[in-house]
């Protein structure tokens, strides 16, 4: 081994170089967008605003479909650039897509509880959409604690959906893989939302996320130097960094409810949990469900996803496995040319 | 103009340039050193360095000045910061080129020497380089305390902290790759070569939102100091108490790195007399509020305490997986070297580090005692941060101000409204349409009946007709 002072010097100023020819690339990146595919803001309540996006041509769906993003980070990472845009994938395949973007929750709103977003703003969205095509059902396409609302939402009215495909939701608590579920069974969720005076910071849950990685800054510095040369790939690097910087707020009563009745009681599975005056049952669902969940998720392990099918009522129930992670699903670039064909022809044969 | 924009880029165009030329500089004194004329070219060398510098700054200060004249008062408080990191990162680096010069002109000695004098040059560019680094985290954090929400240095900063990290463990791991150079390395001289110190601060700098203590000791201070204060208003009760906690903060890391459990179990004892020694004084005091408040510190001080042992014990299990990665570590370079796999770049090693790291502190976050550790520190700051807001709400409570308890009734309130109004509105609208539905029943089914009436008045007039037709015909026949 031949490593000594001048090596290692020589080695750093290399990297100390690049970090200052970094400035440079900085320079030239002129902006950082995401979510940039057209859409039109076509209904909103409080902070909600639904959105419709942009068709050039007419839809070859009959049914549109509804996407349900978590409260938990933003939906822009399903159109995080134009290359690697599930929503615009989607759209290209022929459907009407709509949105809902649940906002930023101030102080205002701590006291919004799950039944408030899911029998609230969320039956609103679809009968929104109802009224606007003239239709009894609608598709609802869902990811993680989206996915996990979409499920309670289509048990408690059945007669408003027609297809059901949730991507990366938990649905069983109960396991013990992967830290976030670990970590939940030991918090007290009550002093936390106490603590944070009803709201939760997108920052602490951030910290949290960061940590389920211990060695994560290190991971994502060195794809930043490996990035610092090349303009298009620091944009790319910057706009997930966007996204991920970009987390809301929670008001502290959805959250308490949802990880003390689900993380900690798992009531879902139990069919203990009600929201609002409905206990849900899972068995009322019995309109066709296609659930997709990711093989190296760290977040939503698959063993938290894949028991959906023994709870469901409908007989056309199908699970995909996606190679990939968690955000991989959606962003990687494998996922655009598998996903979008994969769930468009399924949504085709059930229109 | 956009001001903002023009300062940041003044700053970073400064600092770029900056450290080009050191670099720059860097490189041709290692030329020289080989080419052997180290003395002229070197004093060449820093002179032109020194000029460069100086003026970078000059510049920078005309330009910077002028931008700020012109944009908001608080900018000049980051420049006068940018100034001032500035200066001292200056005044770093013409030390480290001083120094190296001196070294330099006692060249003629023996190689031994030399080497002792790059080692010596090399540490200065350790001090150098970690000054350089603190002086742009420094600027960037001026910025973002400036102008927030506009900055993002958390990203650089972290890249820089990367950087400082890679030199602190390529000292750390010098003597390791010596002792595999000069073919006496083993994993038994592994064992004398681990610095555990050295290696701890290499922990707590990877892992340094576990190890930000100075906060919590302010805080046990302004709690006791609260308490005390408030005593001794009715009697000197508590200052016997103030004097051997200000002990024992002081001999807390001694303390706390002895035996592990046994300190553990005494600091609850003392800690439980806290509650001995108050509750009985406090049943003397009539004032709700202040009372009120005292019980607020008194519980803050405790769980501050509580959080005291229960960071260390989690800073312990930081610093116990981080031996055993330097163990991990350690063996890997010993295999490596055996089979002749050793790299020239340590980027490469340090790839391999940061893989072992993953691998033993995700194990460690996976177990029971870290979770629930993570789960009560965060539990008891946040439950110290309530004491101490309504603390502060107490005291303000006779000001003509809207605390946050009053505001979250009024949010409850709202809410609720919400609530009723669109549960009411939904059953108008469903009302409304039945009340449609039903009215146009009941239009149709008069239409249907003014039309069967019709119908029948006009079978009746038929009739009629041919009943008149009928008795018409007989009375012709008749006739005939």
């Amino acid at each position: 081994m031949n490593l000594n002072n001048i090596d290692f010097l020589n080695e750093l100023t290399a990297n100390t170089s690049k970090i200052v020819k970094g400035f440079e690339t900085l320079k030239e990146v002129k902006q950082v967008d995401i979510a940039t595919t057209p859409k039109t803001v076509v209904y909103s309540e409080d902070k909600l605003k639904l959105y419709r996006y942009k068709r050039d041509t007419k839809a070859t769906y009959k049914t549109p479909v509804l996407i349900v993003y978590a409260l938990v980070n933003t939906y822009q990472m399903l159109d995080l650039q134009p290359d690697r845009s599930y929503i615009k994938n989607l759209l290209d395949a022929g459907l009407d897509v709509y949105l809902i973007d649940w906002g930023y929750p101030k102080q205002i709103d701590k006291y919004l509880t799950m039944d408030d977003y899911i029998n609230g703003y969320l039956d609103n969205c679809v009968d929104y959409i109802r009224d606007e095509h003239k239709l009894d059902k609608i598709n609802i396409l869902s990811i993680c604690q989206g996915g996990t609302f979409s499920l309670i939402y289509s048990a408690l009215h059945p007669e408003k959906v027609k297809n059901l495909v949730p991507h990366v939701t938990p649905v069983d608590f109960s396991v013990n893989d992967g830290l976030l579920f670990k970590w939940s069974k030991d918090m007290d969720f009550k002093s936390l939302v106490r603590g944070f005076d009803g709201i939760i910071p997108g920052s602490f849950l951030n910290e949290g996320f960061d940590m389920l990685k211990p060695m994560m800054k290190f991971h994502k510095t060195s794809g930043l130097m490996n990035s610092l040369e090349d303009t298009t790939k620091l944009t790319n690097f910057l706009r997930m960094e966007k996204w991920i910087a970009d987390s809301p707020d929670q008001a502290g009563a959805c959250f308490l409810q949802f990880m003390e009745d689900l993380y900690q009681q798992n009531k879902l599975i139990a069919g203990e949990l009600v929201v609002g005056s409905n206990k849900v049952n899972l068995k009322n669902l019995t309109m066709p469900v296609l659930n997709i969940y990711a093989t190296e998720d760290h977040l939503v392990p698959p063993s938290a996803t894949t028991p959906l099918g023994e709870y469901v009522g409908t007989k056309d129930y199908e699970i995909y496995p996606f190679q990939g992670g968690h955000i991989g699903v959606f962003v990687g670039n494998r996922s655009q040319k598998e996903l979008a064909p994969k769930v468009t022809k399924w949504l085709k044969d059930r229109d | 103009m956009n001001n903002t924009n023009e300062i940041f880029e003044t700053i970073v165009e400064t600092q770029k340039k900056s450290i080009e030329t050191l670099v720059d500089t860097t490189s041709k004194i290692q030329e020289a050193l080989k080419s052997g004329n180290a003395v002229e070219k070197t004093t060449e060398l820093y002179q032109n360095w020194w000029n460069t510098q100086l003026s970078l700054l000059n510049n920078a200060t005309s330009q910077t000045k002028t931008e700020v004249e012109n944009t908001q008062a608080k900018t000049e408080d980051f420049y006068k910061k940018g100034y001032e990191t500035q200066i001292d990162a200056i005044k770093k680096a013409s030390d480290f080129n001083l120094n190296f010069f001196n070294t330099l002109s006692n060249f003629g000695k023996k190689s031994t020497d030399a080497k002792d004098q790059l080692q010596a040059t090399y540490s200065q560019w350790n001090t150098l380089f970690e000054s350089w680094t603190k002086s742009l985290n420094t600027t960037f954090e001026s910025l973002n305390t400036s102008y927030p929400k506009t900055f993002s240095p958390e990203l650089f900063q972290n890249t820089m902290n990367t950087n400082t990290l890679f030199l602190k463990l390529q000292n750390f791991y010098q003597p390791y790759f010596n002792a595999v150079k000069g073919g006496n390395f083993s994993a038994d001289s592994m064992k004398t070569l681990f610095d555990p110190a050295q290696y701890k601060k290499i922990t707590e700098e990877t892992f340094s939102n576990f190890f930000q203590g100075q906060n919590l000791n302010t805080l046990i201070e302004t709690n006791t100091k609260s308490i005390h204060d408030f005593f001794q208003k009715q009697q000197n009760t508590t200052k016997e108490y103030k004097e051997f906690w200000n002990v024992f903060t002081e001999k807390f890391p001694t303390i706390i790195s002895a035996d592990y459990t046994k300190f553990n179990d005494s600091f609850k004892n003392i800690n439980g007399s806290y509650k001995d020694l108050f509750e009985p004084a406090l049943k003397l005091i009539s004032n709700a509020k202040d009372k009120e408040n005292i019980e607020l510190a008194v519980e803050s001080l405790d769980k501050s305490t509580t959080y005291s042992i229960k960071l260390a014990q989690i800073q312990y299990l930081l610093n116990k997986t981080g031996e055993n990665v330097a163990e991990e570590v350690g063996k890997l370079i010993v295999e490596k070297s055996k089979k002749l796999e050793l790299t020239n770049s340590f980027q490469t090693f340090f790839n391999d580090w940061v893989a072992i790291n993953e691998k033993h502190y995700t194990k460690l976050y996976a177990t029971k005692e870290f979770s629930k550790l993570k789960a009560d520190l965060t539990t008891l700051s946040l439950d110290v941060k309530k004491n101490i807001e309504q603390q502060f709400e107490n005291k303000i409570e006779h000001l003509p101000l809207v605390v946050k308890s009053e505001l979250n009734e009024l949010y409850q309130t709202i809410h609720d409204l919400k609530k009723t109004i669109k549960a009411l509105e939904s059953k108008v609208n469903t009302t409304a349409k039945t009340t449609t539905a039903k009215t146009t029943a009941t239009k149709t089914t008069a239409t249907t009946t003014a039309a069967r009436t019709a119908t029948t008045a006009a079978a009746t007039v038929a009739t009629a007709a041919a009943a008149t037709a009928t008795a018409t015909a007989t009375a012709k026949k008749a006739t005939v």
